[in-house]
């Protein structure tokens, strides 16, 4: 689950960084208004959902709100200020915020607020995901199948989120790989296929299906 | 506390008081002399009269007085007021003498011997006495003095009950008419009281009289430097506040994820992030503070402080971060440079300027300090090898919270402002000018020069 986080604080978006990654968040922080435009207009880059601060240099995080929003962008964005007055609240959700939090807030809020944002965006009742037995919890990190706990890791997680997310969508390797990874980590050549191998046995060759030169899916139906 | 309604009374009333009992006295005193006038006038007219009627000297006295002749003469009703007359011939035997007389033990007027008007005492009464020569006739007419007395302070007071009367009359009038025309003064202040304690707006003076109209300006004027001071103070708790928001925000985020680190050199370094944290804050609320500091206490310049001493010490405070940095830090010292201001400013002057130094230096970089003189002005100068400013943010980083963009350091866009803030006090200023040979920035603080003669005068004049 790719993040884009926009914080010009150095110390505040260290933390951000640090937390949403430890919620195995893919985290990508950018400072300035004009670069947070320039990764929200990369095609490529395959956020899920945006972190967006008030206050920034160059370019506030109005007018990037506003210019996204203006470029079509529909990515779930969550906006942080110290600016608590109804008038900044109003304009800020009206500027196309989805959400608003105002400084100081706790991490475990902004977590919650950020999952409600994508149950949302998915238009899932309940933050846990299902497909046949399959059962993920963002929340707890959790995965079971039938009423058995299944142990997987971070990245395991965020690949069958990734897949839980579109369910009978085919994903393809380098969707996969802009899930899995961040600006700042080194894609390894079979990193996917790697992880997707060791799915299967956790979870049974069934559940995952190949479908050639194409990429994956999640078999059978939800 | 002086009453002006008080006073205004009081002293109308006196002036009142004062002119009335002269026109009183005069009035009276007047009222007599012309009453006297007037009777002494019916005496000599009864004298006329009395000269024209021949008495035969066997004649008996006759029962009817003269004054009953002519009613002019009757004054009083009473027969104690009536005119004792008594005529005589040349070998001064009675001719005729009036009812009256009997009054008199020796049952007639002595003869007098002195012509015209004069007062007697008779019986142990005094008396007005005319005494006329006519023909062979003398002729002598008294009335007691006490009925004189009487008919004149009768005529005096009925000439005078009125201005006794209409005097306290006067007296409310007067109280009547400065409390009403003292009303606009009652409006103001009770305009003023019933305010709520905060409240700043200005008082409406259109309505207001001429003469209220300069203290209600002044007060006006009073109430608009309030409202700013109290704007500010507002403004820079308002700034303070988001100011303290961000590092406050940052301590949350560093300890919530405190927990999340799943080894002990991840927990350690998130640990260190935090205490970082935690100095920030330390940081920026000394910084609030010496700032406030600074803009409340704009005292008389009465002290002055030798520079160098002042520069030691803070090159002194800020070796150990600069060395752990590798940062040297030279200083070119000129002795006996003195300045306004006592030295806890100067050193937070140049605490700040150093700080800020060694904070955009890189590591093994150098920071330089000079001192020199021009025209009545020290000139202090902080060199250093940061990246320096665009040229439009040069000016703008001396506004409160200020940051410029890509700034990382974690100030908190308060240290310029308080150095522009106190060097302002001290009659100086503060300038950053981008180097030329490399880049960096040279923070460049004039200061007045602290003449001796000056600071002595200045300091006699405090004492």
């Amino acid at each position: 689950m790719r993040l884009l986080l926009v914080e010009d604080d150095h110390m505040i978006g260290e933390s951000l960084a640090k937390g949403l990654r430890d919620e195995h968040y893919v985290v990508d922080w950018v400072r300035e208004g004009p670069a947070a435009l320039a990764a929200l207009r990369d095609r490529y880059a395959g956020y899920s959902i945006a972190v967006l601060d008030w206050n920034l240099p160059r370019q506030d995080g109005l007018s990037v709100l506003r210019q996204m929003r203006a470029d079509g962008n529909t990515l779930p964005v969550l906006m942080i200020t110290a600016r608590d007055e109804l008038a900044d609240r109003i304009s800020g959700l009206d500027g196309g915020a989805d959400d608003y939090l105002v400084k100081p807030f706790e991490l475990g809020e902004l977590k919650a607020r950020l999952r409600s944002l994508l149950r949302r965006r998915d238009g899932r009742a309940r933050s846990e995901m299902v497909h046949a037995d399959l059962v993920l919890d963002p929340v707890t990190h959790t995965v079971r199948q039938g009423s058995g706990l299944v142990a997987v890791t971070p990245r395991e997680f965020t690949l069958l989120r990734a897949l839980m997310e579109h369910p009978g969508a085919v994903l393809s390797r380098s969707q996969l790989e802009e899930r899995l990874y961040g600006w700042d980590d080194g894609v390894q050549s079979n990193a996917v296929e790697f992880t997707i191998h060791s799915l299967r046995r956790k979870l049974g060759p069934a559940v995952i299906e190949n479908v050639r030169g194409v990429g994956w899916r999640l078999s059978g139906t939800p | 506390m002086s009453s002006m309604r008080k006073g205004l009374t009081l002293w109308l009333w006196a002036a009142v008081a004062l002119v009335g009992a002269v026109s009183v006295a005069i009035g009276y005193w007047q009222a007599r002399k012309e009453t006297q006038e007037q009777l002494d006038y019916q005496m000599q007219q009864v004298v006329h009269i009395l000269a024209a009627q021949t008495f035969a000297p066997s004649a008996a006295v006759p029962k009817s007085t003269p004054a009953a002749v002519s009613p002019f003469v009757r004054i009083s009703h009473d027969e104690d007021d009536d005119l004792i007359v008594s005529v005589r011939d040349q070998q001064g035997n009675l001719l005729y003498a009036s009812r009256a007389n009997r009054q008199l033990s020796g049952s007639v007027l002595p003869a007098l011997d002195s012509l015209g008007f004069q007062n007697v005492m008779l019986d142990g009464q005094a008396y007005r006495v005319f005494v006329a020569q006519s023909g062979d006739k003398r002729i002598e007419i008294a009335q007691s003095l006490d009925v004189i007395r009487e008919a004149e302070e009768g005529v005096a007071l009925a000439t005078l009950l009125p201005i006794l009367l209409l005097l306290p009359v006067l007296g409310v009038g007067i109280g009547f008419v400065i409390r009403r025309q003292l009303r606009p003064l009652n409006a103001v202040a009770s305009l003023i009281a019933s305010r709520p304690p905060l409240c700043l707006e200005l008082l409406p003076v259109d309505a207001l009289p001429r003469e209220v109209r300069p203290l209600a300006d002044e007060i006006n004027r009073l109430l608009g430097r309030l409202k700013a001071a109290v704007h500010r103070e507002q403004r820079f708790l308002t700034d303070a506040a988001h100011a303290l928001r961000t590092p406050l925000t940052a301590l949350q985020l560093q300890a919530d994820v405190l927990d999340g680190a799943r080894d002990p050199a991840e927990k350690a370094a998130r640990l260190a992030q935090l205490r970082a944290g935690i100095r920030r804050v330390s940081r920026l609320s000394e910084q609030l503070l010496s700032l406030a500091r600074s803009e409340s206490t704009a005292g008389p310049l009465t002290v002055s402080t030798e520079l160098d001493p002042a520069l030691e010490e803070v090159i002194a405070l800020h070796a150990t971060a600069a060395a752990a940095r590798g940062i040297t830090l030279q200083a070119d010292t000129h002795s006996n440079v003195r300045v306004y201001g006592n030295a806890r400013r100067l050193t937070l002057i140049l605490g700040n300027l150093l700080d800020n130094a060694v904070r955009y230096t890189p590591d093994g970089g150098q920071v330089r300090v000079r001192v020199g003189t021009e025209e009545n002005a020290a000139r202090v100068e902080v060199w250093d090898e940061g990246c320096g400013l665009p040229p439009e943010e040069l000016d703008r980083v001396f506004e409160r919270f200020y940051r410029a963009p890509g700034d990382d350091s974690n100030g908190s866009g308060l240290g310029l402002a308080t150095v522009d803030t106190l060097v302002r006090q001290l009659g100086g200023r503060v300038v950053l000018a981008n180097r030329v040979d490399r880049p960096g920035l040279i923070a460049t603080v004039t200061l007045p020069l602290a003449s001796e003669l000056a600071v002595a005068s200045a300091q006699y004049a405090a004492s």
